[in-house]
């Protein structure tokens, strides 16, 4: 392979991870705070991309649509903090995992029932040719999704590190009880860390839409794809979910370009396989959490 | 006291056996009903492996149907170009699968809850890609097609009605080991580690052990019946072994009750019997799953078998009879 399609391919899979690495963020701040790994995570960055583009076919410019697509998002990660996991979480860890599971694939079904199976699309926001690298292309809507994974990065590191709220956050996924006793509004925390998610899944959903293509089924892939690049960095660790989601996308953007699309799956799940075989608790994680 | 228990108990087991035995010459002249209960039996031999896992022990594995897959195929390539009666291939799916889940056992369930659920379901993953990509082996994404039927001497299982027998007489031989297991030491200790590891860890029981046991009979179950679905069907493809295929049976299980016989059995009934009921709403059957298997994980953890015992129970009490 020469050097632009070398290139070519490395974009490509800059872009992907940085998708995931929403996704995998979005699944860092649900099990930071609850300790519950969110089987529908996926599911926001379908809501998102499927409502913008509902809203953008409705005659609302883009821009607008896609705030639209991250409101609606975040109102069902409210619900589903506020009403399922809260509800489940003193039934345990395997009781509340199942629902996450069960609300993910009723929210596609739900989906597929409105909407058909078939995939949506959405102008871009940015009516701009893609900048050029020696002789290949990067699109201004990657460059966009890759600037607002570390912009977003960052805040929230700061967030969690600095904030009163950011404490909070912190201080529940220690200990919830002796958080609650400490005065931390701990449904509050849990609840907000769900509609934090939906910004994060969603925002990824509405960039990607313009991007490739969005559609009711997206979801649970997405979830995968989040949940591998989470375990590959470290599940409680922002940072370590957000590199996991970059290395992702460069090894599956790898695989397709070096050894065929079709195996992309079995090297990023081998890869998978073996870093939860060796190191199950995520590269990047100094301190062990027991799994 | 205990006595008497048995002797219900054991008039149960008859009563079980001898309603096996005379359905289908109930059902004789309705092939539709007697194809639904030959689909019932293999979904309850799935069900009852998938019991042991994730009723049981506690483990959330998505690779339930994969072993399924990995069975059928087994069968369906060994009986296909090595000429092998299709009896020896439904063992041998049961053994490759055996020894496949034993080899995995120990690295795979050390991890817990989601860790595992991923990795069985990358596991799944990567096998159906191989599958579909190795078509010398497999035959692709077409499959294999004319998959010869089961024979016992000169007899060959080749309708619905002689399937029948064969398909049930395995189910209850399942569901025979899987209940007498779960009153072993086995099915206490995985009673207990579903529970609590570390609880029964200073209990003395090995944890690996009992897990790696718990996955391989679950995975020979898994194997035996996506051989005979497939010989009985007589063809193969990988879209009847996806992840859906996985969760579906997870689905199923929660919802009938994930740790008795009888939860295995509703859930097989159940996914049998809802393409009749959900006809007319072909588009909503994967809403309406999703639905119950919400609904049962937060108001019936123990699926509808759990309550219906838990109401019999009760309904007994009330009645002045001694529990």
């Amino acid at each position: 392979m020469n050097a632009t399609a070398a290139l070519q391919f490395f974009f490509s899979g800059l872009t992907n991870g940085a998708v995931y690495a929403f996704v995998a963020l979005g699944i860092a701040v649900t099990f930071a705070s609850s300790g519950v790994v969110n089987f529908a995570q996926g599911q926001f960055v379908m809501i998102g991309g499927v409502v913008a583009v509902i809203l953008n076919t409705a005659g609302l410019p883009v821009l607008a649509a896609m705030v639209g697509g991250v409101l609606a998002a975040m109102i069902v990660g409210y619900v589903m903090g506020r009403v399922f996991i809260l509800y489940m979480l003193p039934s345990g860890e395997f009781a509340v995992i199942l629902v996450t599971l069960a609300l993910s694939i009723t929210i596609e079904a739900f989906a597929v029932v409105v909407l058909g199976p078939d995939p949506l699309t959405m102008p871009s926001l940015f009516d701009l040719d893609p900048i050029m690298v020696g002789a290949a292309s990067i699109t201004i809507d990657s460059v966009v999704i890759l600037g607002a994974i570390v912009v977003t990065l960052g805040i929230f590191s700061i967030f969690l590190a600095k904030t009163r709220w950011g404490r909070a956050m912190r201080a529940t996924s220690v200990d919830r009880t002796v958080a609650s006793s400490l005065g931390i509004n701990v449904g509050g925390v849990i609840t907000s860390a769900f509609v934090l998610s939906g910004f994060f899944g969603s925002l990824a959903g509405v960039l990607l839409t313009s991007q490739i293509s969005t559609g009711p089924q997206v979801g649970f892939a997405m979830t995968l794809k989040g949940i591998t690049a989470a375990a590959l960095g470290g599940m409680a660790s922002p940072v370590g979910a957000v590199l996991g989601g970059l290395l992702l996308g460069l090894v599956e953007a790898a695989a397709t370009g070096y050894i065929s699309s079709v195996y992309q799956n079995v090297i990023s799940f081998s890869l998978l396989l073996f870093v939860l075989w060796l190191r199950p608790q995520g590269l990047l994680t100094i301190q062990a959490r027991q799994l | 006291v205990t006595m008497a228990r048995d002797s219900t108990y054991g008039a149960g087991r008859i009563a079980v056996i001898v309603m096996v035995i005379m359905l289908p010459l109930l059902l004789r002249g309705n092939l539709h009903f007697l194809n639904l209960a030959n689909m019932a039996g293999i979904y309850f031999i799935v069900c009852i492996g998938l019991s042991l896992i994730f009723g049981i022990g506690g483990q959330l594995s998505l690779a339930h149907g994969i072993f399924y897959g990995i069975g059928a195929y087994t069968s369906a390539i060994l009986t296909t170009t090595t000429g092998l009666p299709v009896t020896a291939g439904i063992v041998a799916a049961g053994l490759v699968c055996g020894v496949l889940a034993f080899i995995l056992a120990r690295p795979l369930l050390r991890l817990r809850t989601v860790y595992l659920a991923l990795a069985t379901l990358a596991f799944g993953e990567i096998v159906i890609t191989l599958i579909r990509e190795q078509s010398w082996l497999t035959g692709g994404s077409t499959g294999i097609i004319n998959l010869p039927s089961p024979k016992v001497l000169n007899f060959t299982f080749d309708d619905q009605f002689k399937y029948y027998y064969l398909i049930w007489a395995v189910a209850l031989a399942v569901a025979w080991i899987f209940s007498n297991l779960t009153r072993s030491r086995l099915g206490l200790g995985l009673r207990a580690l579903a529970d609590s590891e570390i609880g029964a860890a200073s209990c003395g029981i090995d944890i690996a052990s009992y897990k790696s046991r718990m996955f391989t009979l679950g995975a020979v179950f898994a194997g035996v019946a996506g051989a005979l679905y497939v010989h009985y069907i007589g063809f193969i493809s990988p879209d009847s072994f996806t992840v859906q295929f996985s969760l579906l049976i997870v689905m199923i299980l929660a919802i009938g009750g994930r740790d008795t016989l009888l939860g295995a059995f509703i859930g097989a009934v159940f996914v049998t019997l809802a393409p009749i009921f959900l006809a007319d709403l072909e588009k909503y059957s994967t809403l309406v799953f999703g639905l119950l298997f919400l609904a049962s994980v937060m108001f019936l953890p123990n699926g509808i078998a759990g309550s219906l015992t838990c109401l019999v129970t009760r309904v007994s009490r009330a009645g002045g009879a001694k529990p």
